[in-house]
């Protein structure tokens, strides 16, 4: 059912989704406060990415199971189609478009969920190759921006993990 | 032998829970206890003005496990320095104090946070504020915990008596499940292109500007003076445009952002209010609203009974069904701390009441005035006087099983077997049948004493 999230065991993918958001988050603000601006940006955007994965196993129909029978785990969230059992849909790295977002926000709540997930537009420029970059291209308003876009979604994740619900 | 630990179960999760919590409270910490949707428990230790030592929250952590099993959250405890969202949770103005236990000297205090799938508003008790011109709008919530109890019918009898009086009286459908009012009412008459649903929905979009949402009903209340209103669930079928009635109700229990359903349903009915004052001839607003609830535990009842009214009338009859069913509601109300601010709202209606020779009508209404008070028992204070003192407390509220004045005693309705079943389109001038009239006789002349009331001047004297 969306909007409540089931069990979930330490051991499980929503768990290591929501630990790892926290730790890139708080690791980014370490950074960030120590000017080191762009491996802060990079964790950033791998903390709203983990949080709103660990999101989407909590509260929605996405899964970490073998796409086809005797295969290995996948290694990102995915949709089947309930009609054709094929892979509809699936959740990499930032920057999300509307349709990836879309899955989060269907039922009756997360009203707070939906305004936030509006403002994952500050990572439209984000890329994960940035890693292997010089880093000249990161602006540190960029930066603040995307701490603030983080904090925001890490709150609501937190809240949803202790609420059991999609705020 | 090894025997496997006995498995905690939801009712016995909480009072652990509390008893970890107050445990922890004793150190002089501020902790709040949150239950999220499955009934699971975290709780949250306040500890940005003061640390909590490694070796107790340790402990703490261990007990919530061991205690609770099954309904420990995946974190048990939280210490709120660490947390995101501590404002948000801490600052919560859902969170209340436990109802039940009075703060110690030197503790901290203990609040709790619940968290359901649907049912958060029926506990927040509030009651409807004065217009801004200072006039009252007397809002009132017809309510049956069981179907099928004469509450539609009470409303359309109701309705009217009150337009007879002088009233301008709308008459607001919200049993959007199972519609009725609308056609019962308007007789005769054109329902309105659109209904409560349909608010619902364009109001979602931002797209309800100038819906035709109330009918004047037809009826010509015998002052002159009074109007009937209705604002159906339902809006009228028209050519060319299919009304997809079941496709609008899925949708309009979503919370859209800055509004939940609770906010949405009363900026409903407010919509309809305001087109009366917009269609009418007088130019004025209902100053009666009656609000037709939906049965059973469900969001919209819940709504309509803790926030949207200043009186509801509860119907039931005496059995099992009705007194379980008020109970567990009446329970629910008391530990969220609701049971003063709800009773003061509360009327018991003993609807379909039997009067033959072998079943009077006096003898059925002691027995359900003995059920009745034994279930409304649970919202009154104790009337055990004070240990210290040997004096009530003051401003109990602990009416006697006769006072005639208090929510447990009955306003009755005789049951009248030509109305079962009733199709009103059939039946014209139905309500105004002797049979009729004495059945509600005295509902009527009760009903309207408790509606009319100014409940921002209610006093012991009153009625209600």
């Amino acid at each position: 059912m969306s909007g409540t999230s089931g069990t979930s065991s330490a051991a499980s993918a929503e768990h290591h989704y929501a630990r790892a958001a926290e730790r890139h988050h708080r690791d980014a603000i370490y950074l960030q406060d120590d000017g080191r601006l762009p491996n802060a940006d990079y964790h950033f955007g791998f903390a709203v990415e983990c949080a709103l994965k660990s999101l989407l196993l909590r509260f929605t129909v996405a899964t970490m199971a073998p796409k086809r029978p005797g295969k290995r785990p996948s290694t990102a969230p995915w949709v089947q189609d309930p009609a054709t059992g094929r892979v509809i849909h699936e959740y990499g790295h930032l920057p999300w478009v509307a349709a990836d977002i879309a899955l989060l926000t269907h039922g009756r709540s997360a009203a707070k969920l939906t305004a936030a997930l509006g403002n994952l537009t500050a990572f439209d420029s984000w890329q994960v190759g940035q890693r292997y970059l010089d880093g000249s291209s990161v602006a540190e308003v960029d930066v603040s921006q995307r701490r603030t876009v983080s904090h925001e979604i890490l709150a609501l994740h937190e809240q949803a993990l202790i609420t059991g619900r999609l705020q | 032998m090894n025997l496997s630990p006995v498995p905690v179960r939801f009712d016995s999760a909480r009072p652990r829970a509390l008893r970890v919590a107050y445990e922890v409270a004793a150190q002089g910490l501020d902790v709040l206890l949150v239950r999220d949707v499955l009934g699971r428990f975290a709780l949250i230790i306040d500890d940005r003005d003061n640390d909590v030592q490694t070796e107790h929250a340790t402990a703490w952590h261990a007990r919530l496990n061991t205690d609770l099993q099954q309904y420990a959250a995946d974190r048990p405890l939280i210490l709120a320095s660490g947390m995101f969202s501590a404002d948000d949770l801490l600052g919560s103005e859902r969170a209340r104090p436990d109802p039940l236990h009075l703060p110690a000297q030197g503790h901290g205090v203990v609040r709790l946070l619940d968290n359901t799938v649907v049912g958060e508003d029926w506990s927040r008790v509030s009651t409807p504020a004065v217009e801004i011109d200072g006039s009252r709008t007397h809002r009132t919530a017809l309510y049956g915990f069981k179907g099928g109890v004469g509450r539609t019918t009470a409303t359309a009898v109701l309705a009217r008596h009150l337009a007879d009086q002088g009233h301008i009286v709308l008459v607001v459908d919200l049993d959007l499940e199972s519609p009725g009012a609308g056609p019962l009412l308007a007789v005769g008459a054109r329902l309105p292109r659109y209904g409560i649903v349909d608010q619902l929905v364009e109001s979602a979009v931002g797209n309800a500007d100038g819906l035709d949402l109330v009918s004047p009903t037809g009826y010509s209340p015998r002052t002159g003076r009074g109007e009937l209103w209705v604002a159906p669930a339902r809006g009228r079928d028209c050519e060319g445009v299919a009304y997809s009635y079941v496709d609008k109700v899925n949708r309009v229990y979503a919370d859209i952002p800055g509004m939940d359903f609770a906010d949405r349903l009363a900026a409903a009915v407010r919509a309809c209010e305001c087109a009366v004052a917009r269609e009418s001839e007088s130019g004025r607003r209902p100053d009666v609203v009656l609000l037709d609830s939906r049965a059973g535990i469900h969001d919209i009842a819940a709504v309509t009974i803790s926030r949207l009214c200043d009186l509801a009338l509860l119907f039931g009859a005496d059995n099992k069904q009705t007194w379980g069913g008020y109970g567990d509601l009446f329970v629910a109300w008391r530990s969220s701390g609701q049971a003063r601010a709800i009773r003061d709202k509360l009327r018991i209606v003993a609807s379909m009441v039997p009067d033959s020779p072998q079943r009077p009508m006096d003898t059925y209404l002691d027995s359900f005035r003995e059920h009745s008070w034994e279930c409304f028992s649970v919202l009154y204070d104790d009337d055990v006087p004070e240990p210290d003192t040997g004096q009530l407390i003051p401003g109990a509220f602990s009416p006697s099983l006769e006072d005639d004045s208090a929510p447990h005693y009955p306003i009755p309705i005789l049951f009248e077997p030509g109305l079962v079943g009733l199709d009103a389109d059939k039946a014209a001038g139905w309500q105004d049948r002797a049979f009729v009239q004495a059945a509600y006789r005295d509902f009527l002349t009760t009903a309207t004493l408790l509606i009319t009331a100014n409940p921002q001047s209610e006093s012991d004297e009153g009625p209600r």
